[in-house]
Formats: structure tokens, C-alpha cells, sequence
């Protein structure tokens, strides 16, 4: 046991010391420049592999040393680790032992968790890198992760142009939780309508939402709820009125990224501040 | 800076309410090392160290529930005082109950053999402990029921100071689910509290510390029952299943399954605990029903499925007495023993719950689908159809896709094969029975629900197999154990 572990911990030392110095000898925009120069076609791809590289070289930065340290101190300390190493075997044995046939079906069992284990402990690692470039250090409520491109514009929009404290009605055929949550301290109302309640949408207008209009509100449940603003946010073609899309020039300025859009935009956003009905 | 600091100091005070806790509901016997063999605390007490951080969660959200109903605000004051509370509890019950230390020379000798692999164990466990906090920090919540349903209602929580509301009160405010339990909502609101900001990094770090006090407490409870070398290995595999410690959707998230987990693996183990050592000693402390009382209501405070789960475990006592009667001939003891049993335990759920089924009544019911409702004969007998699709689909998601969902249910077949007549051990049964209740109220669920069965169980069932994979791995360590 001794002999195997000076050698495994020696392969260990020799390989983490490399790994460490030419990690930090070679700069990081090195490697993500590497990255960018093979990363696929695609809008997002080059910004992915920047990122995955910078985070995997990171990782490689900080756990090469690490490793370095304990193979050394295993080295040094090799004839009691081993020791404890055989003694911790024999501990798992005695932790299995069972009469003969169910000692090794265990024992296999065992030995397949650790692989199916160690498998996605591995995986999650490599998610985390890949996460890396979306979230980075940031919370949720300035990444805005895992929604869709128009959610992200309509949140976007709705947070500058409402204040904190808004309570927003909106009439729409999506749902609208990630707009409740990130929208926060901003209230959002939605009347559901009961065709849509328990209905799941599906990617890519495959499946819509029934939902309310404008023309489809009582003015009573208006004044009832009496919201600061009004919001109309429609995906689905039935419900997208093409003379109306336009209609809200602020939408279209923010879209434009501060000047008109030279097309107009595929989904009807109009948010407008509610007038409570003057009571004669 | 001193956010964090505050936050660090408040999930200490947190973690010592938990320790008060757990000696309040099991007596000064969790302060009694459960692991003579050992001198490190992390091994010696690690029930009590694990209680700490789950009823710590749990003490803390159902307090600051019970005071925001009862009219008081929350916020960092209220947090504040928890804080300070905890500490003071856990002070007192610290100066009161600590055994004094072992001498060296009365540790029993054993074979350095089961010392070495439970410390390699434990460490293992603390280092995946670590590894869940560093990616819990590196990952906002982004998935649809951590923000849409929990994470929402905490921060309302946080900016409303109240339980009431008017926006959670309101039928057209936008949130999934408004009837769903508050538990994480509270858990997470009290984070951002101590934060004194909303960042939904931070609070999910309410999960990880339900992993770490959940595994502490499962390896604390089997080293009672099965001795330190085989607990720690049954922890280390618990600590190791897929769908839990690496998958986005288990205690990374901020999703409620991993909790249920957490929450309904410890009311098993504690009924299991019980159940053995009355089998094996002829009689048990009712402390151990007034755990799993606990937990069971903390399950049904974490999600629906908890009020589910209640009734197939009330269920499997009623009928494990029921056993008990038959094989002990009536015997008037052992009778009274099981009813006693029964009762505590449903006395307890009902008494901690019933506050929360009060407020819940104020609750808008909008999204949800209101199961007790649509239990009715004519409706059961138009979903059976659902039953062609639904056990396939449990079945492949339970054998087929074991590589990605741990091979839990794999052993429990295995474990039950080859030692098929321990299976029949009145504590091996319970497990067995709430295994098998859950799986037919998962299917009853998709018979009578409102929307398709292929959507509704299909994007469902991994979750909530999760929930019950605690109760699988506890059933193999029973099974494989020493005693023929």
C-alpha cells in the first residue's frame, strides 16, 4: 500500500506542479482567445468558450496548488497515510460484511454508486464552468437567468420606465412569474383567464395562453384595482394587433437601443400610466 | 461586509435555536455521543449538530410564521431577536446538558479500522458540504417553482414585513401556487433579512445546510442502530445520491423537493428508529415519535405532498399496530404502546400544522389544482386510463434512468431480494409502505389532476422520486445490516 501510494501521490505531485505553473505563467486571455478562435458558429458560442475557459482556468489556478500541497504532505507523510488508508479499508469491509453472496452484491452495488457518483460530481463541475459566463458572481435579479430574449426586453424596459413601488396591471398571454419576480418591488396583477389556468405553455408559440384584452376589462374591476400603470404584452399572433404595435414609442426607442428600430418589433409591448375615471 | 457578518452570525444563532431545539423535543439523551469510539464532535454528536441546522430552519420559519400571524412584523429586527434567541437557548441548554468529556482511557477500544473510515466519512461529507456552498453561491435561482412559487413569496415576505399581506392576499397578483406552504418563503425571507437586501444567492443557502444537518442527522440516528462503520458508510451514500447533491434541481436549488426530502427522511427515520428499538429492547422512548412528529410537520409546511405523506404514514402505524396485535395475541401492553404511538405522533402534526391550515384558508386559490376536491369516485374512474402511461413512466424513471437518478431504487430491489425476510421486520414495512403509498397517491394525483398526465407527472415524477430517496437508502442500511 505504501509503495502505490509514494507512487500515485509522486504522478500527483509532478503533474499538479506543472498544471500549476503553467497556469499561472500563461496569462488568461491567452487561453480565452484560444477559446474564442475554436469556438463554433453561433451568436452566443465565442462568449460561452471565453467564458467556460476563463472559469476552467480559474479552477485549474487554485486546485493545482492545492494539490500540490497535500501530494507533498501525503509524501512526507506517507507511511501513516497508508496506514490510515488500509485502515479505512478495512473499515469499509467491516461496514459490508454480510454472508458471502450479499457481502459482494453490496459490495458491487458500492463500487457502481462510486462510479454513477464520482460521474456527476464530476458533471456538476463542469456545469458550474459552464455557468460561469451567464452568472458569474452576480444574483438573479441582475442576470436575469434561464428566461426568454423578450422576457429579458419587456423586464428591462418595465424597470425603467416604471418606479420601484409600481403596481402594474398586465393583460397578457404569457406567464408572467419571472416578470413578478424580477420586477419586485413592482406589483404585477394579471386577471387569469380560466382557459389558461392550468395550462402549460409550450416553447415557440407551440402552445398559447388564452387571455384577457383591453376591450375584455370591466372599468369597475379598473377602478377596483386601481393600478399606476397598464401593460400590454402579447407574444401570440391572435392576440398581437398589428396598428397597435408600434404604438408605444418608448418601447420602440428602448429597443432600438436609444433610436427608432428600422422594423417593427414581433411582439406587442405597450405600457401605458392608468387613469382612474373621474367621479362626476 | 458586515451584512455578511450579520448574516454569519444570525445562521449561527439559527443553527443553536435548532439545537434547543432538538433537545426539547428528545430529551438530554441527543447530548450523550452517540459514537463512543470517536473524539472528534462532528462524529461523537453528529445528531445534534445535524438537528441544529434542520430544526434550526424549521424552528426559525415556523416562529417568525406563528409571530407575523399572531400580528408581529417581520424584518431584521424580528430576525435580529431570533438570532439572539437561538444563541441564548442554545447557551442554556449547552451549560445545562453537555456531558462532561470522555476520558480517554473509558473510550471503548475498538478496532482502529472503524475509526479510520468513519473519519475519511465524515470528511467526505464535510467536503461536499463545502463544494454545495460554493456552487449555491455561484448560481442564482433560474428555475420555474424556486422563483416562481418560493422565491417570489419571499421577497414579498421581505418587503411586506407580513404575512398578510394585501398582494399575497390578492387573487390577481401574480405568483404560482398561492396556497403553497411557507416554510422556504420564510426560511429565505429571514436571509434576506439579516442581508438587508434581496440577492437569491444568499438565500439559498438555507439548502445546503438542510443537506449537511440532514446526512449529520441520519449518521448521529444509525449509529445507534447499526454502529458507527456501517451509519457513516449508509451517510455517505445518502450524502452521494445524484438527483440530491449534484443535480440542479436537488439541494443546489432552491426547488422544495430536496427539503421534502430532508423533512419527510427524518420523520422515517425517527418512526423507524422507534420501531426497531422497540422490536429489539421490548420498549422505546416516545421522544423519537415526538421527532418524527416534528419533521412531519415541517414536511407539510414545506410542501403539499407533506400532507400526503402524513396520511400513508399514519396509515402504515395504524397498520403495523394492527400487525403487532395480531402476532402478540391481543397483548394489552403492546397495544396500548401503538396506539399511543399513533396518537402522538397525529396529535403532534395536527397541533403544529393547524395554524398554518387557519392562514391558509385566507389564501387566494388560484393556479391550484385542489386534489381533495377532485377525489371523487366518477373522477378516479376517468383517470384509471392515466394509469397506461403513468406506471411505465414511474417505473422507467425509477429502473431505466438510474445512471442520472441514482441507483436508490435499484438497491431497495436488491436489498429487499436477497434479505427478503427482514423486509418483514415492522420497521423494514414502514419504509416499504411509505414507498408504495407515495407512488399510488403520485398516480392518483395524475388520475384526477386538471392537466394532461404525460405534462403533469411527466415533468414532475424526478421530483418527487426525490422526496423519496432518503427513504430508500434508509431502507438498504436496514436491510444490509448485521442482524440475520
Amino acid at each position: 500500500m505504501r509503495l502505490i501510494l509514494q507512487i500515485l501521490c509522486a504522478v500527483l505531485l509532478l503533474t499538479s506542479a506543472w498544471a500549476a505553473g503553467v497556469s499561472w505563467w500563461v496569462p488568461i486571455d491567452v487561453r480565452q482567445q484560444e477559446a474564442a478562435a475554436a469556438a463554433p458558429q453561433g451568436p452566443y458560442a465565442a462568449i460561452e468558450a471565453v467564458g467556460f475557459a476563463e472559469a476552467r482556468w480559474w479552477l485549474i489556478r487554485f486546485t493545482a496548488p492545492l494539490l500540490c500541497g497535500v501530494a507533498t504532505l501525503a509524501l512526507l507523510n506517507s507511511s501513516r497515510v497508508a496506514k490510515f488508508l488500509t485502515a479505512a479499508i478495512d473499515g469499509l469491509c467491516v461496514a459490508t460484511q454480510l454472508p458471502a453472496i450479499q457481502r459482494w452484491l453490496l459490495r458491487g452495488f458500492l463500487g457502481l454508486w462510486a462510479i454513477v457518483g464520482l460521474s456527476h460530481a464530476y458533471g456538476s463541475v463542469v456545469q458550474r464552468l459552464r455557468d460561469w459566463p451567464s452568472y458569474r458572481l452576480l444574483s438573479g435579479q441582475e442576470s436575469l437567468p434561464n428566461i426568454s430574449v423578450t422576457n429579458r426586453q419587456v423586464i428591462r424596459y418595465v424597470k425603467q420606465s416604471t418606479p420601484p413601488g409600481s403596481r402594474i396591471l398586465v393583460l397578457s398571454d404569457q406567464k408572467l412569474f419571472f416578470l413578478s419576480y424580477y420586477l419586485q418591488p413592482r406589483r404585477l396583477y394579471h386577471p387569469l383567464h380560466p382557459d389558461s389556468e392550468f395550462v402549460i405553455p409550450l416553447a415557440y408559440g407551440e402552445r398559447t395562453l388564452a387571455a384577457y384584452t383591453r376591450e375584455d376589462l370591466d372599468q369597475d374591476f379598473l377602478d377596483e384595482l386601481n393600478p399606476d400603470y397598464v401593460l400590454e404584452y402579447f407574444e401570440n399572433k391572435a392576440y398581437i394587433d398589428p396598428a397597435r404595435v408600434t404604438e408605444d414609442a418608448n418601447w420602440l426607442t428602448f429597443l432600438g437601443g436609444g433610436r427608432m428600430p428600422s422594423q417593427p418589433p414581433a411582439i406587442q409591448v405597450v405600457l401605458r400610466p392608468h387613469k382612474r375615471r373621474e367621479t362626476p | 461586509m458586515s451584512d455578511l457578518l450579520i448574516l454569519c452570525g444570525g445562521l449561527l444563532g439559527q443553527w443553536a435555536l435548532g439545537v434547543a431545539m432538538a433537545t426539547l423535543v428528545l430529551g438530554r439523551r441527543i447530548w450523550t455521543p452517540s459514537n463512543r469510539f470517536h473524539h472528534r464532535q462532528l462524529v461523537n454528536r453528529a445528531e445534534l449538530i445535524g438537528l441544529g441546522f434542520v430544526f434550526g430552519i424549521a424552528a426559525t420559519s415556523y416562529g417568525q410564521f406563528l409571530w407575523s400571524f399572531a400580528g408581529g412584523q417581520l424584518g431584521r429586527t424580528t430576525s435580529f431577536g431570533f438570532a439572539i434567541a437561538g444563541l441564548a437557548s442554545g447557551s442554556l441548554v449547552w451549560m445545562f446538558c453537555r456531558p462532561s468529556r470522555i476520558p480517554s482511557e473509558q473510550l471503548e477500544t475498538n478496532a482502529p479500522p472503524t475509526e479510520a473510515f468513519v473519519s475519511l466519512a465524515a470528511v467526505i461529507v464535510c467536503l461536499l458540504f463545502a463544494s454545495l456552498l460554493l456552487q449555491t453561491l455561484l448560481t442564482p435561482q433560474r428555475l420555474w417553482d424556486e422563483r416562481s412559487i418560493f422565491g417570489l413569496k419571499s421577497i414579498v415576505l421581505f418587503e411586506d414585513k407580513s404575512l398578510d399581506s394585501p398582494d399575497l392576499l390578492h387573487k390577481d397578483f401574480v405568483q404560482y401556487h398561492p396556497r403553497y406552504p411557507l416554510l422556504i418563503p420564510l426560511a429565505e425571507q429571514h436571509i434576506y433579512a439579516l442581508l438587508g437586501r434581496v440577492d437569491d444567492r444568499w438565500s439559498k443557502l438555507v439548502f445546503p445546510q438542510l443537506y449537511f444537518g440532514f446526512v449529520l442527522t441520519f449518521a448521529g440516528v444509525l449509529q445507534r442502530q447499526l454502529g458507527p462503520s456501517r451509519a457513516w458508510l449508509w451517510a455517505l451514500v445518502l450524502a452521494t445520491v445524484p438527483v440530491l447533491a449534484f443535480d440542479d434541481y436537488g439541494f443546489l436549488s432552491g426547488q422544495a423537493d430536496a427539503p421534502v426530502a430532508c423533512f419527510h427522511g427524518l420523520s422515517l427515520l425517527y418512526l423507524w428508529d422507534w420501531l426497531r428499538t422497540r422490536r429489539r429492547d421490548g420498549s422505546a422512548s416516545y421522544h423519537s415519535i415526538a421527532a418524527a412528529a416534528v419533521a412531519a410537520a415541517m414536511t407539510l409546511f414545506t410542501k403539499d405532498e407533506g400532507i400526503a405523506l402524513f396520511i400513508v404514514d399514519t396509515g402504515m402505524l395504524v397498520v403495523l399496530g394492527g400487525i403487532g396485535y395480531v402476532n402478540n395475541r391481543g397483548d394489552r401492553q403492546n397495544v396500548r404502546t401503538s396506539v399511543t404511538s399513533i396518537i402522538l405522533f397525529v396529535a403532534g402534526v395536527a397541533a403544529i400544522s393547524s395554524v398554518w391550515f387557519l392562514h391558509r384558508r385566507e389564501l387566494p386559490s388560484t393556479t391550484e389544482m385542489s386534489y381533495g376536491h377532485r377525489l371523487t369516485p366518477a373522477v378516479l374512474i376517468a383517470g384509471l386510463s392515466t394509469l397506461t402511461w403513468a406506471v411505465p413512466h414511474l417505473l422507467s424513471r425509477m429502473f431505466l434512468e438510474a445512471t442520472v437518478l441514482g441507483l436508490q431504487w435499484w438497491g431497495m430491489f436488491l436489498a429487499t431480494v436477497s434479505r427478503f425476510r427482514a423486509a418483514f421486520r415492522c420497521e423494514q414495512l414502514l419504509l416499504l409502505g411509505d414507498v408504495a403509498g407515495a407512488l399510488a397517491a403520485l398516480l392518483i394525483a395524475g388520475m384526477i389532476a386538471p392537466t394532461p398526465v404525460e405534462e403533469h407527472l411527466g415533468g414532475s415524477s424526478h421530483r418527487f422520486l426525490m422526496q423519496l430517496v432518503p427513504v430508500a437508502v434508509l431502507f438498504m442500511a436496514g436491510q444490509w445490516d448485521e442482524e440475520c
